[in-house]
């Protein structure tokens, strides 16, 4: 909600990256919510994802979320089972290796790796708004 | 290969059992509320044939972007720092605690705006 007070003020702008290191159900949501993203399905799957909703783990769970956020299902299907995104998803991953990311979740402000807490972001967010 | 090379090769071979693993489980939760639409072993094989080929291509992608004068972060901020300012401007989010606010793809917010968050993140 921090992120989102910079971003509603137009401060700043926010960027999702896959990082899925808990294992398969993360990658699973991984590549889901990266399909629904092809079709700019992205956010609505994604905050599903994020309350840990445990129905989108079943087939019939899943189908009912993207039909409800008016996504073509045969497409998103077509996504899953070529797992289209599978690249997408391992270059993020890789990268955040590079970028030296251990553990989720781990925020850059700016290219500069912060502390998740509200004080630290805020302190990045101030420091970069006044950078020359 | 460089050692994040290596590392990310390993990494695309943990994600590609995982994928295969979750898919091939219908989700890989033991706490799914549906375990009768399991995909059929041939689909499951299909898939997994595919995902080889893919994962084969992007290291191969990744040797060769080594190769040239850019790594994949800085061509992925380069991407999040408002060079495709057409494709960041494709719609408003209509819905909790982002309403109003612009969005394309995994980017929220103005594409003009100075400070970039960038969170590496997981579902649980």
């Amino acid at each position: 909600m921090l992120i989102e007070q910079f971003v509603a003020s137009g401060q700043a702008r926010y960027e999702f990256r896959y990082m899925p290191v808990l294992g398969d159900p993360a990658v699973y949501a991984a590549v889901a919510v990266a399909c629904a993203n092809e079709q700019g399905g992205f956010w609505p799957l994604h905050d599903r994802f994020m309350l840990a909703d445990e129905t989108l783990f079943s087939e019939a769970g899943l189908r009912r979320q993207v039909e409800f956020d008016g996504l073509d299902y045969d497409i998103f299907q077509q996504c899953m089972l070529d797992a289209a995104t599978l690249p997408l998803i391992q270059a993020s991953y890789g990268e955040g290796v590079e970028r030296g990311v251990e553990g989720t979740p781990t925020i850059f402000v700016n290219g500069v790796r912060v502390d998740h807490s509200y004080d630290a972001i805020a302190d990045a967010v101030e420091r970069a708004l006044n950078a020359p | 290969m460089t050692r994040p090379l290596q590392l990310l090769a390993i990494a695309g071979v943990l994600l590609l059992i995982s994928v295969i693993s979750a898919c091939g489980s219908g989700g890989g939760a033991e706490s799914q509320p549906s375990a009768t639409e399991t995909p059929s072993s041939e689909r499951v094989y299909r898939q997994a044939s595919i995902m080889q080929q893919q994962a084969d291509r992007v290291s191969e992608q990744l040797d060769a972007e080594e190769e040239q004068d850019g790594s994949v972060s800085e061509h992925r901020d380069a991407e999040a720092s408002g060079e495709d300012a057409e494709v960041m401007a494709s719609g408003s989010i209509d819905f909790g605690h982002r309403i109003g606010l612009p969005f394309s793809r995994n980017v929220v917010g103005d594409p003009d705006a100075p400070v970039l968050f960038v969170e590496y993140s997981d579902y649980q």
